[in-house]
């Protein structure tokens, strides 16, 4: 036999491994396996989608809630600003009567130190 | 249309029964593990259970349900050969720790099952080397019996193709045994 035809034999020896191929017998646990996978991950499924239930509830309260917050705080700080601002003016006006700025006359207590 | 629908505890046990198999030995021709087959085709029956609802009935169920197979065998795979690229690129910087190589179980009888074995072997590995369509359209039809037909749906081609991709397959898988054999007698 020359040495192609070995090789050709051999070859068609191996190709036949297609047919001598073992087959895997199922496990007879397969089913269960797989029930209680479906079972737990559906639980998961559940569970997040109690979260995003949750979630989607949670959202617009807190914002609401951070809107409130903002505007509540916004109108603190204007209205103590403006106090702020009238606190001043009447401060102004005690000072301004006080060394009598509004006069045309010398005010003594300006000068005393001179 | 034939729209499947299966109340999702009673009959879906018997689809899995009925094809729990041959599921499991199409993903086991392709990753050539039977603890990762086990898996693969847990996780095929996974998606058919959450995606039943999508299967339009276009095809047929079966030929729905190994397409899934396929798909993720091929997954299975491209991520092994990645993870192993990158486990080489580690192991190239001294990190990394060494692969397990793929255990065989002994044969019963050591002489003809050994030969066979090995055959066996040279033959997958000549498949494994071959492109991934020549790939699954060989498997399907040498190993699982499919017919061309079958295979078409599960490819999502038409049957002409899939001869033609049979007959590739086959002219290739000779080449590489040849030329493979040349070396080794």
């Amino acid at each position: 036999m020359s040495r192609k035809e070995k090789i050709e034999k051999e070859v068609q020896k191996t190709l036949e491994g297609f047919s001598h191929s073992v087959r895997l017998k199922g496990n007879s646990f397969f089913y269960t396996r797989l029930k209680n996978r479906i079972d737990n991950s559906s639980r998961q499924k559940r569970k997040t989608i109690g979260w995003e239930f949750a979630w989607g509830v949670l959202k617009p309260i807190l914002l609401l809630l951070i809107i409130v917050l903002n505007i509540f705080s916004a109108t603190l700080f204007i209205k103590n600003q403006s106090s702020d601002y009238s606190n001043r003016e009447l401060l102004l006006d005690s000072f301004v009567k006080e060394l009598a700025l509004d006069s045309n006359q010398y005010n003594p207590n300006l000068l005393i130190n001179e | 249309m034939e729209k499947i629908r299966f109340d999702k505890s009673g009959s879906f046990e018997g689809l899995v029964k009925l094809h729990q198999n041959q599921v499991l030995n199409t993903c086991f021709r392709f990753v050539n593990n039977s603890d990762d087959a086990e898996d693969l085709a847990q996780d095929v029956f996974m998606e058919v259970f959450n995606s039943i609802d999508s299967f339009r009935g276009e095809a047929k169920l079966s030929s729905w349900i190994y397409r899934i197979a396929v798909n993720k065998s091929l997954d299975f795979i491209r991520k092994k050969k990645r993870k192993k690229r990158f486990a080489f690129v580690l192991s190239l910087a001294g990190f990394g720790d060494e692969e397990k190589e793929l255990q065989i179980h002994a044969p019963a009888n050591p002489h003809t099952d050994l030969e066979q074995m090995e055959r066996t072997q040279i033959l997958n590995k000549a498949i494994d080397s071959l492109p991934e369509n020549q790939k699954v359209a060989i498997t399907l039809s040498k190993y699982e019996g499919f017919s061309n037909k079958e295979i078409a749906e599960i490819m999502g081609t038409s049957i002409s193709a899939v001869d033609s991709l049979i007959h590739r397959a086959k002219n290739n898988l000779q080449k590489k045994l040849y030329k493979y054999f040349e070396n080794h007698l």
